[in-house]
């Protein structure tokens, strides 16, 4: 070819790229296949022709039934869950426009219809949905709604009831929606709801009806289902319905095998916690830690170690103060040690050392304080009546009371929460053996203080207020402070459980009447709280403070102390106003009877409403 | 039309719950409030409850229409206005109202006011069907089991009767039980079977109950237990259902289920024959005569029940002899089984009777000749 010809090949070459409408890659050009971006517009072309196809075998369905309005509906959601499904097609702003044409020409057509009144309600959420529906519910009372439509009212109803937690309204509607449809998929909530209100009959007929339904269960509502009946300890249905998940994927294994161990499936709810195990990764040790714990109470020895040493492969942190290991020991007492156990020990001493410091720290203030002041006013350092060091003492006690009793319930998690307050992650039996223990504990290391108090009569002081004044004046107190409460209780007395269960301190007070009746809660909260807590603050600190501090900052330091103790940052300001309170009564008083009654009486008020 | 006499009944309810002084239609108000006062003032005072129905009727609303159309259709005497009924309700029925759709299938379906039209009874059930009404599923699950303006579908019947069943229509329950418990053996689950049926017993239907009580009595599906079915037949009968009445005074005869009392069993006996229908008589008998469990047969009675009730008739039915020579079958005299079986089938052949139903009675003549009474599975 020669020179000219050459270069004209390549400006007509370049000519005809030029011309294109848009870059086409030359390599593409070599083979059949087309290039990518032209097989996507393949895709798309096809895609906009099947959504076409699909949208004239509605308009053909509507024209041959025009007076069926399902049709018609069923027109528009089709463009509406295609808008949700395929929101990165090409044509999709076309198709979002007509659907909004579509709904807004069905709304004007059948303004009242109840197919299209129920699309619209399906539009609402919680409080919105609740009041619209009410008002279409006055409309299904004329008889002018078929049963289908009236029970998927009532279905909506419930869900949007039980989302926004009106427990007891979602329980009627859901009931109200079952008596309607059978195959109403509002089952679940009403279940829950039974189960809560200890209706477990009617929850287990509700869940073990045999109707069937069209739609395929999805995995979630098959595991809530389980987890349902297996607190009602319908065993058989439970393995049943295990059966049918295992043929599925992407269930939480942990909640199927603990549904499972509840029914007493133990080999089941073993083969499950293995498999979270197996499938859990490196994204958290929980499983392991349920396994372990599993294999502690029902498992060998061999069994229980292996899952402990799994689960402490993750590190120190799984069980930072030996708890576990502490309990492997109690449970199998002759399984070996190893080294890498010490670190419990150590933490179980570092946490003593913690309670030591954490105590001396607000003491230590005092000391210093009344150092200074005595500096000032050359007063000789006091050596009779109460002394920092018993209030050090004291305050340590309790700390370790609650500590000790955490190494006797086995194996338990504490963790702080986000509000500052703390958790204890343990079973309702667990719960309930620790503040027994606790209680015990700490009358029996506060025991020296009492019978130093008794054999020191100065330690006292002298009662300045009659029995029946401190009665009188303890019980107005108490019922002051329970004021808020009581309120609270006149005005949703269904709220009272949710309010205990919310709190780690009833819950655990809970967990104690459940375990061993309503006499030992009340024994914890009534009688040890009060005596141990006026005597340590009221009796140990308030009096061991004011040797160093005026009568009105004592008063001010083992409230603040008081409040701290019970660790709960919501009512932090309230226990403080409390401690105030009772520290004012006990000096005024001249004893800790007022105080004390005071405190039992705040304590028994709650106690009664929220158990 | 129970369906429809159904609806306003509920309203009537509702206005008894909430009394509410009706007012005057004169006032000059939109067609929504004249529905709304409509309805308020239904149970309060019919004719201005029409007058407000007119007003919103005539404006197109579809719930009006169908409540004046009701009304007219319900009306006794010269207020009766079929054609105007029908005007109303297909005005209803082309806004997709449903219960105007399910009232124009059933009056094509019935064809006693209209020319009978079951193509377009069928596309109206369809219609309302659609919108779950229970009615129009159970009537459009018997246009497809009898393949009747469509093509023949038992399977798509079944899953429309199960779907009415599922949203309380209790005919539909009955049916749903006699498919699911004696159907074809695949579609069987005889515990959703139980389910429909006794679902529909608690809500005190007189046929539900007399079955149900027929199956504890039978102790197949159920348990066996006679107390319960005793129990049942005594709703069923204060029902008004003759033949647990019937039923009633065999158990106290046989002291099955109830204590031995031959006087109480003889009093509900006679009661009960002086209120039951030739067809009763006939179904009673039949049960006696057949039914595979010994304990529930009574050839005897089933004799001394039909014997003299099909002498009395001059017209009698095939079904009826076919029932008499079964009965006499089971007393073991087979000689009158054979020639009352053999006149029945010579009734049914004049008749032109279905040939399953002559082949039946042929196979039980079969039988008789051969020395063995007839038995059947229920129900």
């Amino acid at each position: 070819m020669s020179r000219w010809l050459q270069s004209l090949f390549a400006v007509l070459a370049f000519v005809g790229i030029a011309v294109h409408a848009e870059p086409v890659n030359v390599i593409d050009e070599l083979r059949a296949s087309p290039a990518p971006s032209a097989r996507i517009k393949q895709i798309e072309a096809a895609s906009r022709s099947a959504f076409d196809a699909a949208l004239a075998e509605y308009d053909r369905q509507i024209e041959q039934n025009p007076y069926d309005i399902v049709d018609r509906l069923q027109r528009c959601r089709f463009m509406e869950q295609f808008v949700a499904s395929y929101e990165y097609a090409g044509f999709i702003d076309d198709v979002s426009e007509e659907a909004e044409r579509c709904r807004a020409a069905l709304v004007e057509k059948y303004p009242e219809h109840p197919e299209v009144a129920l699309w619209e309600l399906e539009r609402t959420y919680g409080d919105e949905s609740l009041t619209k529906g009410a008002e279409l519910l006055r409309q299904t009372a004329l008889g002018t709604w078929t049963p289908g439509q009236s029970a998927r009212l009532y279905a909506s109803l419930a869900r949007a009831a039980d989302m926004v937690e009106k427990r007891d309204l979602a329980l009627q509607y859901a009931l109200q929606a079952l008596e309607l449809d059978e195959t109403a998929d509002v089952r679940l909530i009403a279940a829950t709801h039974l189960i809560a209100s200890n209706d477990k009959p009617r929850a287990l007929a509700i869940l073990t009806a045999p109707v069937h339904g069209s739609a395929t269960p999805e995995v979630w509502s098959l595991s809530k289902k389980m987890e349902l009946l297996a607190k009602l300890g319908a065993r058989r249905q439970v393995i049943s319905l295990h059966a049918q998940l295992r043929d599925l994927s992407g269930y939480d294994h942990t909640d199927v095998a603990r549904a499972l161990r509840l029914v007493g499936a133990n080999d089941l709810a073993r083969q499950e916690l293995k498999l979270a195990t197996e499938t859990a990764g490196q994204y958290g040790s929980d499983d392991e830690r349920e396994l372990f714990r599993f294999e502690l109470d029902l498992g060998s020895a061999e069994q229980a170690l292996a899952a402990y040493d799994e689960w402490r492969n993750s590190g120190w942190m799984e069980d930072p103060i030996g708890i576990n290991r502490f309990a492997l020991f109690v449970r199998h007492p002759l399984l070996p040690w190893q080294s890498r156990d010490i670190t419990g020990l150590l933490g179980f001493l570092g946490a003593l050392a913690a309670i030591g410091l954490v105590c001396i720290l607000p003491i230590a203030g005092v000391h210093y304080r009344g150092l200074a002041v005595r500096a000032r006013t050359g007063e000789p350092y006091p050596t009779g009546g109460w002394r920092l060091r018993h209030a050090w003492i004291a305050l340590c006690c309790l700390g370790m009371a609650s500590l000790f009793a955490l190494y006797t319930s086995g194996a338990v998690d504490v963790t702080a929460t986000n509000d500052g307050g703390w958790a204890i992650d343990a079973t309702n039996k667990q719960l309930g053996r620790i503040s027994l223990i606790e209680s015990l504990l700490t009358i029996g290391l506060l025991l020296p203080f009492g019978l130093l108090a008794a054999s020191r009569q100065t330690l006292w002081g002298e009662a300045q207020w009659s029995v029946a004044k401190s009665f009188a004046v303890a019980l107005a107190i108490a019922f002051v402070f329970r004021v808020p409460l009581l309120l609270a209780w006149s005005a949703r007395p269904d709220s009272m459980q949710q309010l205990a269960l919310d709190d780690a301190l009833w819950q655990m007070i809970g967990a104690l009447r459940d375990q061993f009746g309503l006499v030992s809660a009340l024994w914890v909260v009534a009688v040890t709280a009060p005596v141990v807590e006026e005597f340590v603050f009221r009796g140990v600190l308030l009096r061991s403070f004011a040797v160093h501090l005026s009568p009105g900052w004592a008063n001010v330091a083992q409230a603040a102390l008081f409040s701290a103790m019970h660790m709960n940052l919501k009512a932090a300001v309230f226990l403080f106003l409390l401690g105030l309170v009772l520290g004012t009564l006990a000096r005024r008083s001249g004893s800790l009877l007022a105080p004390m009654i005071t405190h039992a009486a705040f304590n028994l008020i709650a106690a009664l409403l929220l158990l | 039309m129970g369906q429809q006499v159904g609806r306003v009944a509920v309203i009537c309810a509702l206005l008894m719950s909430q009394p509410t002084v009706a007012q005057e239609p004169a006032e000059s108000v939109d067609a929504a409030e004249a529905e709304r006062r409509g309805f308020q003032s239904l149970k309060v005072d019919q004719a201005k409850s029409v007058q407000w129905f007119e007003q919103a009727a005539s404006a197109g609303r579809p719930a009006a229409q169908w409540a004046l159309g009701t009304h007219y259709f319900d009306a006794k005497g010269e207020a009766r206005d079929v054609p105007r009924a029908l005007e109303l309700m297909r005005a209803a029925a082309l806004q997709s109202f449903a219960p105007a759709q399910s009232f124009l299938g059933w009056i094509y379906f019935e064809g006693t006011d209209v020319e009978r039209d079951p193509k377009q009874a069928f596309e109206w059930f369809s219609a309302a069907a659609r919108q779950e009404d229970a009615y129009a599923l159970r009537m459009l699950g018997g246009f497809y089991g009898n393949g009747l303006a469509t093509k023949r579908d038992p399977e798509l019947a079944k899953r429309l009767v199960v779907r009415a069943a599922e949203l309380g229509d209790q005919e539909a329950a009955i049916l749903a039980y006699g498919g699911l418990l004696y159907g074809p053996a695949e579609s069987r689950d005889p515990r959703l079977a139980i389910h429909f049926l006794t679902r529909a017993a608690n809500a005190n239907h007189a046929r539900a109950t007399y079955l149900l009580a027929r199956e504890y009595l039978r102790g197949a599906s159920v348990r066996h237990d006679p107390e319960a079915a005793v129990q049942w037949f005594q709703r069923s009968a204060s029902a008004g259902n003759v033949l647990a009445s019937l039923w009633l005074s065999e158990l106290h005869f046989k002291g099955f289920g109830v204590n031995q009392d031959r006087a109480a069993a003889e009093k509900l006996l006679s009661d009960a024959l002086t209120r039951a229908s030739m067809q009763e008589k006939n179904q009673f008998a039949w049960e006696l005569s057949v039914d595979e469990d010994e304990r529930l047969r009574d050839g005897t009675l089933a004799v001394r029940v039909l014997e003299p009730a099909l002498a009395a008739v001059t017209e009698k039915v095939t079904a009826h002899v076919d029932t008499l020579a079964a009965a006499y079958a089971e007393i073991r005299q087979f000689d009158r089984a054979i020639v009352v079986q053999q006149s029945a089938i010579d009734r049914a052949k004049r008749d032109r009777s279905p040939q399953d139903m002559i082949a039946g009675m042929i196979e039980r003549l079969r039988l008789y000749e051969s020395g063995k009474p007839y038995r059947e599975i229920a129900p």
